[in-house]
């Protein structure tokens, strides 16, 4: 990945990150100031989007990327069917947004949306914007408030990070961002629609391939649990859900599995890595009673 | 000698001053809060819409006080984007100077190429996503929330 080029005006913002990033800091803290690095570029994008600048995945505007993410949405509500669940429906999108206000980018451009599916396979998917589906089969597998806090906060880092725009081939932005870079177009002809739409869906593939078959890489995910365990704490939520859930999945999973155990690590390597940020990085916190009761009435088990 | 240093220090204060006064943020998502205080569970003062500029007043860590008819107020700045206006260009005033970015923010994949997208893709369950959307959660559920999990946030990331 370049780097985006920066404008004038974000100098100072970039010389205060420099110096922060000068300091000491830990392996969770060092993903955090990523991740405001993530928003200053990403911020900066709708300024550079008519001027033919842009190079790769960072430059996308919060509007493409949430037209990106409704179509990587759609292709997964295409195979797999909302759970017919108000209840839980209600709760889990609450709880969503509570702890995406405790995230690097509260606010996207469409907003958070979190819902359940109706399938017993084990997994959960986070596609760019902030849609977020977690299966019945993954739910079941919480034991805890804190437990699915750590879920959601996961699927939330994979956003934040912008993971799935980073699966996207580079040739096929270089291909849309050169359309667009033509600033006299106010419409498009049939044959730049043609093309950037080939561009679209180019991308939305990359993005579904890498989410739901290959998988992100390990660091991925292991930058997603960090994140994950800082959003829980700033949320007001125990990061140990974090490990607790990652113990309870490593007596699920079997080799050979399909879905969330073939496109993640294994729990255990997972388990160390996020005891060892918590850890680092102080986000000891308490498990309240208050909120161990309320799951007990929306657990799937 | 110290006369001149006087008026350069006097200058560069002043236009540091008008600079400061001439600040907007540009709202760069569909609609956002513009709360009484710098905390997501404060009250709405007023809605920011896309492409709505506001003049920037203060700013404490990811918070931006801005000016609203309703009065000053806070956003965060994941919904925003900084830009210098000009005082030629109308100073501070709501929707005059950033147009042309949001118009050009408005092309790239947008309804149109999602348009062509669908046709070419039938099983990609847009209606699905629609209602998906259509989930919201007031700032009230939000609050209940936090108040029946007796939770305490610990502030927004940065």
């Amino acid at each position: 990945m370049k780097p985006a080029r920066r404008t004038a005006a974000l100098f100072p913002v970039i010389v205060a990150a420099g110096a922060l990033l000068g300091a000491p800091a830990t392996a969770g803290a060092f993903d955090l100031l990523k991740a405001a690095g993530t928003v200053v570029q990403h911020q900066d994008a709708i300024v550079k989007s008519g001027a033919a600048l842009r190079k790769g995945f960072a430059d996308l505007t919060p509007q493409e990327e949430y037209y990106l993410g409704r179509a990587v949405a759609a292709r997964i509500l295409g195979q797999y069917r909302p759970l017919d669940d108000e209840g839980r429906t209600v709760y889990l999108n609450t709880f969503g947004q509570v702890l995406a206000r405790a995230s690097s980018r509260p606010e996207t451009f469409g907003g958070w949306h979190f819902i359940l599916l109706d399938t017993d396979e084990v997994n959960a998917f986070a596609a760019p914007g902030g849609f977020v589906f977690v299966t019945r089969g993954l739910y079941g597998t919480c034991a805890t408030e804190e437990q699915l806090a750590a879920v959601l906060a996961h699927e939330i880092g994979h956003v934040t990070l912008r993971h799935g725009l980073g699966a996207i081939k580079n040739e096929r932005l270089t291909e849309a961002f050169t359309i667009l870079g033509a600033e006299a177009v106010k419409t498009y002809s049939p044959a730049q629609l043609s093309q950037l739409t080939a561009a679209f869906e180019g991308s939305i593939n990359d993005i579904a391939n890498k989410m739901i078959v290959s998988g992100y890489s390990k660091g991925q995910e292991f930058d997603a649990d960090a994140e994950a365990a800082h959003v829980a704490w700033r949320a007001g939520y125990n990061p140990a859900g974090l490990t607790e859930f990652l113990a309870a999945l490593g007596g699920r999973g079997k080799s050979g599995d399909k879905g969330f155990f073939s496109t993640h690590p294994q729990p255990a390597e997972r388990l160390a890595k996020a005891a060892a940020v918590i850890k680092s990085d102080k986000l000891a916190g308490d498990t309240d009673a208050a909120r161990t009761q309320r799951f007990a009435k929306y657990a799937l088990r | 000698m110290k006369r001149v240093l006087s008026a350069v220090l006097a200058a560069t204060l002043l236009t540091g001053v008008v600079y400061a006064a001439t600040e907007t943020v540009t709202v760069i998502v569909k609609k956002t809060s513009i709360r009484r205080e710098r905390q997501f569970y404060a009250p709405t003062l007023a809605e920011g819409l896309l492409g709505e500029t506001f003049a920037v007043k203060e700013r404490d860590n990811s918070w931006v006080k801005v000016g609203t008819a309703s009065g000053d107020g806070w956003v965060h700045e994941s919904a925003v984007t900084t830009k210098k206006v000009a005082a030629s260009s109308g100073g501070a005033t709501a929707g005059k100077v950033d147009e042309r970015d949001v118009a050009n923010a408005a092309k790239g994949f947008n309804p149109q190429v999602e348009n062509e997208y669908r046709k070419k893709n039938p099983t990609a369950n847009f209606a699905a996503v629609d209602r998906m959307e259509k989930l919201g959660t007031s700032n009230a559920a939000a609050v209940a929330f936090v108040r029946d999990g007796h939770i305490q946030p610990r502030g927004a990331g940065k």
